[in-house]
């Protein structure tokens, strides 16, 4: 267990305090903590933690940052000191097996600064990229409203570093970092493009990058279309693009590269010339492509036909008894098939949100919305086999959350989606076990129980040998407080808040298959 | 050793924040005294008198240091941080009494000896006339010699009065015109505060630390004048100083054969259990840009030095005339050492000691009993998620391995391991735990977990 006071606020004064009257001299060394969090893979694997604090002001606008690095087992492996300009922040950190990364953007020089360590801690050369007037604008903006990571280690061979570009429209650039000796590349989007384009990655391994882009005519415009693009890492030559298909519209919820080094993609399908971002689904669909971008297999599975005889269904992809299904993660389980995990909501009226309405139209104000409210129900999992046909449904129960919707007007698809991008869904993360063939699915749920307070709990799924399981932790104990985070695969870290004591500490538990 | 407190090690810390009130396994032996009111007037008692005698500077300071002091010191005691009992006082009485009898000088009448439950070998003079001195030191010890020794060192570092006049310095330090003032032009600052800050800070810290080292020395060196007065074998106090001296390469250095007495035919062990993970570093140390001089930052000189030290200032001659109440001490210890790490929840240490038991086949059905014991809490702090809690998880920089393994292995464990690894070892050793009522408790809980 670490005592995260020392970590964050006596970090260098780590000697003196053996009476409590240091303060008087601690207080002139205390600094602030601009980010922390943990550095995890694309697959949500944690190799460690990091905070990263403004120590002192410096002058000609200069300041002292520190970046303190503790590894998956909390031990505290480094503390690095670094001058730059005032006003950076960090925008990305990744472990790629030979070097720990970290981006920061210097507001003040207008530049992206590149900082990397070895496997000896020691400090590499920086690189530093130059940003334009247009990604200054989007990457301020950006990284004011949420943390960003632009970083994304590949494994024992570079970095990939996202750009934020603009032309006739806001684009993208994936600039590539080898630290094994390879060679430096860089992908961007068509600069004359009258679409705004977007880019997510993924899937990645040593091979391969699996790209999606999001293309609209504006940012907000519920109508898109999504082309998969495939790179290989060590030239960044495009092996094959996935062209959206109007016809056939399909939204990606996950894909992956197989040890046969095939690209497996799965997610949902709609009824042709839909509008992905507020349109039912049609049903689940899997293919397999090859390298050389040629189809190897694929399966579609309709709530219609085939969905619907292991659940009942209302109309359309509403069931009968789940009510609508928010799919956030579909994963592979080896030979064990596949699994498609959700939640159930429903959208509902909200008397309060009318009421409120009602009173703010009688004052002369008007709501977009909170007429309406998403409620999320349990938590679900498809059971799939390896040709995709659905095998079983598993209901895992959770409490009901309600989330006034943002618009009321919309299908609840539509809604669905908002909510998702708010982060109102219970679900938190799904972490996958290659080596014993397992997955951890993480929601955070308000628990409502019988005669006793209500709590928070941190709830996971676990698929272990075939079998799905479950595990639960409260999040309220007393006079402590836990806060989950991600941690390494088949933990979670707890940061825990004993109110008494006004103090915090953090420790790492296994997750329970029983 | 140290001179004012006990050096709080993690471990040791959280022994302080567990509320537990527990019945020693001894009878003879309690964790709460019979004379609780007794033991917490005395406390007060002497606190009163050092309030009473306080001169100079930050007087109100320096009075809450010595009332948090007490109510910390009562609050172990509430806690079972210590333990009490006449087998214990008994072995250790005669040792003081030629001390004192040697040292007609020395003032008695405060001195009050406490033992810490601690398995790390330590004691402590806590300034007004209380020392500790934790049970692990028996352990460590060869002698009475060696014990007295001990002894004298604590209470040379009370007859200098080191204790108070640390915390007093440093009162009277941090508050002095000339920090006070630097301080402030610190603070008023545009720039480089941090820097500033730091450096004072660490300017300071080397100061108390190094009065700390000039302290130690001082006291063993008193200590030893102290000891060649009672007939005690003054060669004791070398003796004593190299073992602590060489602390890491005494303790965990045995490898525990985990992989064996925990591989069953029916649930193999498994050797990713205790293998080190990947880290993001290849380093033998933490890589601190902001780390202060470890050197500087010891309270205690290395022992070399302080070795060499009373070489110099001493004739040091061998002696005969010694007593043995040592071996009774070291068993009560011994006893002791396994269900207080148990208590405390200190799993990785109980797990290692139990199974190092079984493999020297010495007190083989003690360690079977707290195997088996340490199994069933393994699981439940798991069930609980406390287990990151309790056990810290294994470090790169730890030098002790054996331990290290130890510990993976607790955190690495699934619940559905321990259920079996749990089953299956009280099926294999349950002819030698016999009718243990704590070893039947645990196999029946592992009984009905495999149902």
């Amino acid at each position: 267990m670490k005592n995260i006071t020392l970590l964050t606020l006596l970090l260098l004064v780590s000697n003196i305090n053996v009476y409590a009257q240091n303060r008087t001299i601690a207080n002139i060394t205390k600094f602030n903590v601009k980010n922390s969090g943990a550095i995890s893979d694309g697959e949500n694997d944690v190799d460690g933690y990091y905070f990263f604090y403004e120590v002192d002001k410096l002058e000609n606008k200069e300041r002292e940052y520190a970046i303190q690095i503790l590894d998956k087992n909390l031990n505290d492996v480094a503390t690095k000191s670094m001058i730059s300009k005032k006003r950076t922040v960090l925008i990305g950190k990744g472990f790629n097996g030979d070097q720990l990364t970290f981006a920061l953007f210097n507001k003040l020089d207008k530049k992206i600064e590149i900082v990397s360590f070895d496997k000896q801690a020691n400090n590499l050369t920086p690189i530093q990229l130059p940003v334009s007037p247009g990604e200054f604008r989007r990457l301020a903006s950006q990284s004011k409203a949420r943390p960003l990571n632009l970083l994304l280690p590949v494994d024992n061979k570079g970095f990939l570093l996202k750009r934020l570009l603009t032309g006739k429209k806001s684009g993208y650039a994936m600039q590539y970092f080898p630290t094994n000796g390879g060679k430096k590349w860089e992908f961007h989007s068509d600069k004359t493009s009258q679409e705004t384009l977007d880019i997510s990655t993924i899937a990645i391994n040593e091979k391969v990058v699996v790209l999606l882009e999001k293309s609209q005519r504006y940012a907000s415009s519920a109508k898109m279309s999504l082309r998969t693009i495939v790179l290989e890492i060590d030239t960044g030559n495009l092996l094959f693009t996935r062209d959206y298909d109007e016809l056939d519209p399909r939204l990606i919820t996950n894909a992956f590269i197989t040890k046969e080094d095939q690209i497996v993609f799965l997610g949902q399908y709609y009824k042709p010339k839909a509008k992905l971002a507020k349109a039912e689904s049609l049903g689940l669909y899997t293919e397999v492509y090859h390298m050389d971008g040629t189809l190897s297999y694929e399966n579609k599975l309709s709530w219609k036909d085939h969905i619907s005889k292991k659940v009942a269904i209302k109309k359309g992809s509403k069931t009968k008894d789940y009510g609508y299904i928010y799919f956030h993660e579909i994963v592979r389980m080896g030979n064990d098939g596949y699994y498609a995990i959700g939640e159930q909501y429903s959208k509902k009226a909200d008397a309060a949100g009318i009421a409120l309405g009602v009173l703010a139209a009688a004052g002369g104000g008007a709501t977009a919305g909170g007429f309406t409210k998403l409620t999320i129900t349990d938590a679900i999992v498809f059971k799939f086999d390896n040709k995709f046909d659905l095998i079983d449904v598993e209901i895992f129960e959770k409490g009901k959350s309600n989330i006034p919707n943002v618009f009321d007007f919309g299908s609840p698809q539509m809604n669905a989606h908002m909510v998702k991008a708010l982060g109102g869904f219970d679900y938190a993360y799904t972490q996958i076990d290659k080596e014993n063939n397992r997955f951890y699915a993480n929601f955070i749920d308000y628990e409502r129980l019988k005669g006793e307070q209500n709590k928070l709990a941190f709830k996971t799924i676990i698929h272990d040998e075939g079998e799905l399981s479950s595990d639960k932790i409260y999040l309220e104990e007393g006079k402590t407080n836990f806060f989950p985070l991600p941690a390494k695969i088949g933990y979670v870290l707890l940061m825990e808040y004993d109110k008494e004591k006004k103090e915090i500490s953090i420790h790492t538990e296994k997750l329970n298959i029983e | 050793m140290t001179k004012d407190k006990l050096r709080l090690s993690p471990t040791i810390l959280f022994f302080l924040f567990v509320c537990l009130k527990l019945q020693a396994q001894d009878p003879q032996l309690n964790y709460l005294p019979e004379n609780r009111k007794h033991i917490e007037n005395y406390l007060k008692s002497i606190e009163q008198h050092r309030l009473a005698t306080l001169d100079g500077d930050n007087i109100s300071e320096k009075r809450k240091i010595y009332r948090e002091k007490t109510e910390k010191f009562i609050q172990n005691i509430q806690d079972s941080v210590f333990i009490f009992g006449a087998s214990l006082t008994e072995n250790l009485k005669p040792l003081l009494q030629r001390i004192y009898k040697g040292n007609p000088q020395i003032d008695t009448d405060n001195h009050y000896f406490f033992f810490h439950r601690s398995s790390i070998p330590n004691a402590a003079c806590y300034g007004d006339g209380s020392f500790a001195i934790n049970m692990g030191m028996f352990t460590y010890l060869e002698n009475d010699d060696e014990l007295a020794f001990i002894l004298s060192h604590e209470m040379a570092h009370l007859l200098l009065n080191h204790v108070n006049k640390k915390a007093e310095r440093y009162i009277d330090t941090i508050n002095s015109k000339a920090i006070r003032e630097k301080s402030k032009a610190i603070k008023k600052q545009r720039y480089n505060t941090i820097r500033d800050g730091r450096a004072l800070v660490k300017d300071l810290t080397y100061e108390l630390m190094s009065h700390s080292r000039h302290a130690e020395a001082q006291a063993d060196s008193l200590g030893l004048i102290l000891l060649k007065n009672t007939g005690y074998n003054p060669h004791a106090a070398l003796s004593a100083l190299t073992k602590l001296g060489k602390l890491e390469q005494i303790r965990f250095i045995k490898a525990s054969k985990i992989d064996s007495i925990l591989n069953f035919e029916s649930f193999p062990f498994r050797l990713n259990w205790i293998e080190e993970e990947e880290t993001l570093f290849n380093i033998s140390e933490s890589s601190n840009d902001y780390a202060f001089d470890k050197d500087s930052l010891k309270t205690h000189p290395e022992i070399p030095y302080r070795l060499e030290k009373l070489h110099m200032e001493h004739q040091i001659e061998e002696s005969q005339n010694t007593t043995n109440y040592l071996p009774q001490l070291k068993q009560l210890a011994k006893k002791q050492q396994l269900h207080t790490l148990l208590d405390f929840n200190q799993l990785d240490l109980a797990l290692y000691e139990s199974l190092i038991m079984i493999q020297d086949q010495q007190e083989h059905r003690e360690g079977v009993v707290k195997t088996a014991v340490t199994l069933k809490k393994m699981y439940l702090a798991k069930k609980r998620h406390k287990m990151g809690k309790y056990v810290p998880q294994s470090s790169p920089f730890s030098e002790e391995i054996h331990l290290n393994r130890i510990r993976s292995f607790v955190h690495k464990l699934e619940l559905k391991h321990i259920r079996k690894i749990g089953y299956y070892f009280c099926h294999r050793y349950g002819a030698i735990a016999g009718d243990h009522i704590e070893f039947l408790d645990a196999k029946d809980f592992f009984e009905s977990l495999n149902q």
